[in-house]
């Protein structure tokens, strides 16, 4: 469309200027849609809160940059990217925006039921902002890649939800974008399809397109973005190189209880996912001794259970004996997600004389490197004696993440040398 | 506004897709637009000339015809509005576009099928034409026809601008609007003549109902246009009225735009 000749003229400009923006929401307790109700509410007063979703956000997004949005749920990833997208208006600041913005906030927008896969594709490639003639050009090769060619006169009601997806794909990259909005579009579809559209990315990524993106995804983020803003609680509290500003958000530097002389603002509120919540219950043993208190460790002694592949982890055990214990064994195990055991040891296997023990008493299990690859693992902790008589066995009640920091496959880092002849 | 240009074959697109849309399911499909105005057009037909005696209008059943068909447009094209916004959610709160675009293809969805209609009509009058054995003459203004289809279009897209953002802040819009085209309905020379209110003192007041205005120049310009010139008054209160309309839509539809993702 037209924006190109505005493009061109403009190299220099970035492609994205954010100057104090604020987003505030007002939330009625007593939602009035209707004439009516507002006609009762004048006569009392309404009440309403104001929710701040964004507070005093500034950024600055050159062209060919690529940018990670990141944060804990509710922290304004989105409304930032909506109003990115001109959906959504700040209530104060403003959003310049040099380049043609193609949002990728949902797949399929417009999509009707009733309506034939051509069809389909004809109407949201218009919402997207292609010509007649494009679309018609495209639309061959759009069926192609969604591998959809037999199907093109099927409505789209009689399709399954993974055709639709990748219908829906196909169809938004036809037209390479200037700025790419994304906002956790890879989390719908099978691993395939997820494949899929990271290898668009990634081709975009190279082919310099300004690419935003708001993901949970830590191991995406790491992979496609140069720069990464961290946000909590609808204020900016990082914006800088990848690695740097996921380590904090993993890690919580920026957490009170944190001495990090790099926090630029204190975080309000502490972070309730250090302590490792239990998954299942699954107890047993007869209570000689009763495993009081199992904690996570990251690199920087914080309580936390998210840790980065390949960096250090220590485990904490604490534990009464209510009555004296001869030679007890503490251990762990390790599962994965689908349940297989990835690793198992304990106090007698690691030669450990735990000795006669009576009240509190505390192991401590420091792991160098956590070679797993990434995804979440459940913790088994259990004490029982040397015969295998089960004193407490917490059975995968605790677990812990494993942030992926390379594109490996599998389970298990390991270490290989390649080399080619 | 002037990006609008931008988006015309968005507005094109959403329009047709949208005709398509309300009749894909029926076994009749397209021709229930046309059925549904003939079938309304026997009703009144046979009703209102058993109880008025309507033997003074000329032509009386394509006076009505015509009468339903461009109350028609009204209609659809202010109800189909009425929806464009708070029923197409997933699209307001997705993506943008000037969310204008949705009320013009709603209007051009009901002016599409008026356009159809009127067709019809075209075929029907030849038919009463052979019944009657009379001819009917047609005039030079003849050719102003479409310019009062198009002040119409206009008048229905200022109002249609007006309710549609309405009804995303208060729903209650769409109830009350039900009733305005019933009462509307009945004041408007569709059925009957002006000529039944003669000598009221209501009469000149009824005479500045803006739809009926546009009736009586529909009508003019088509079936009278052999007999009748055009009243130059009329036409510029029409134009009048229906630009004014159309600019308060605007600023409405402004005003209301930009919470419409947060409120629909």
């Amino acid at each position: 469309m037209s924006f190109d000749s505005n493009v061109k003229k403009s190299d220099s400009r970035p492609a994205i200027a954010i100057r104090n923006v604020h987003k505030e929401f007002i939330i009625p307790h007593e939602r009035k849609t209707t004439l009516f109700e507002n006609l009762l509410g004048a006569f009392s007063s309404s009440t309403y809160e104001k929710f701040v979703s964004l507070k005093n956000i500034n950024l600055v997004i050159e062209k060919g940059e690529s940018v990670g949005i990141i944060g804990d749920n509710g922290s304004g990833k989105s409304t930032l990217l909506k109003i990115l997208a001109k959906i959504l208006r700040p209530t104060s600041g403003s959003v310049e925006v040099n380049g043609r913005i193609t949002p990728f906030l949902e797949l399929g927008v417009g999509f009707q039921p009733d309506l034939t896969a051509r069809e389909n594709i004809e109407v949201y490639s218009t919402i997207m902002g292609l010509s007649r003639k494009e679309i018609a050009a495209n639309m061959d090769s759009v069926l192609e890649f969604a591998g959809l060619m037999n199907f093109k006169d099927t409505k789209l009601k009689n399709f399954s939800s993974g055709m639709q997806v990748r219908l829906a794909f196909a169809t938004a990259i036809q037209m390479k974008p200037e700025i790419l909005l994304v906002d956790e579009v890879l989390a719908v579809g099978d691993m395939e399809f997820q494949q899929k559209c990271l290898d668009i990315f990634q081709k975009y990524k190279e082919d310099g397109i300004t690419l935003i993106f708001v993901s949970h995804d830590l191991t995406a983020v790491r992979r496609f973005c140069d720069k990464v803003l961290l946000l909590k609680g609808g204020q900016q509290v990082a914006y800088g190189n990848t690695g740097e500003i996921i380590d904090r958000y993993i890690y919580g530097v920026d957490k009170p209880e944190a001495q990090s002389s790099s926090a630029e603002s204190p975080a309000p509120e502490a972070n309730e996912t250090a302590n490792p919540e239990p998954v299942k219950r699954d107890r047993w043993g007869n209570q000689k001794i009763v495993i009081t208190d199992v904690t996570l460790y990251d690199k920087y002694g914080n309580k936390n259970d998210r840790i980065n592949a390949g960096d250090p982890l220590s485990i904490q055990i604490r534990y009464v004996a209510n009555e004296p214990v001869h030679d007890p064994v503490l251990g762990i195990a390790i599962y994965s997600d689908s349940g297989l055991l990835c690793y198992g040891t304990n106090t007698y296997i690691k030669k450990i004389e735990l000795g006669s023990v009576t009240g509190e008493g505390c192991i401590n299990i420091s792991i160098p490197r956590v070679e797993y690859v990434s995804g979440k693992f459940l913790l088994t902790v259990a004490a029982h004696t040397k015969d295998h008589v089960p004193l407490d066995w917490l059975d995968k009640k605790y677990s812990f993440h494993v942030i992926g920091t390379s594109q490996t496959a599998g389970l298990f880092e390991m270490n290989s040398e390649w080399s080619a002849e | 506004m002037f990006d609008l240009w931008e988006y015309r074959s968005l507005i094109r697109k959403i329009a047709v897709t949208d005709l398509m849309l309300r009749y894909k399911n029926s076994l009749l499909g397209f021709f229930w637009s046309l059925l549904q105005p003939l079938l309304m057009f026997l009703v009144l037909f046979i009703v209102f000339s058993s109880i008025f005696d309507n033997s003074k209008i000329m032509y009386y059943p394509l006076y009505l015809l015509l009468g339903i068909i461009s109350w028609g447009l009204l209609d659809k094209g202010s109800n189909f509005s009425l929806n464009s916004i708070v029923g197409k959610p997933n699209l307001i709160k997705k993506i943008y576009f000037p969310r204008e675009v949705l009320v013009i293809s709603a209007c051009l969805t009901a002016l599409m099928m008026t356009t159809i209609e009127l067709v019809v009509f075209c075929c029907l009058a030849v038919v009463y034409v052979l019944i009657i054995g009379k001819t009917i003459v047609l005039g030079a203004t003849v050719l102003l026809f479409p310019v009062a289809i198009l002040l119409e279009f206009v008048l229905v897209l200022g109002v249609s601008l007006i309710i549609a953002s309405l009804n995303v802040r208060y729903r209650d819009i769409q109830w009350i609007w039900g009733v305005v085209m019933q009462a509307g309905f009945f004041v408007t020379p569709i059925m009957y003549s002006m000529d039944v209110f003669k000598g009221k003192n209501y009469a000149s007041l009824i005479n500045f109902n803006p739809i009926g205005a546009i009736m009586g120049l529909l009508r003019n310009t088509s079936i009278y246009s052999g007999i009748s010139t055009i009243d130059v008054d009329t036409l510029g209160y029409v134009t009048f009225f229906s630009v004014v309309v159309l600019v308060i839509g605007w600023l409405v539809f402004k005003w209301f735009e930009p919470t419409f993702a947060e409120e629909v």
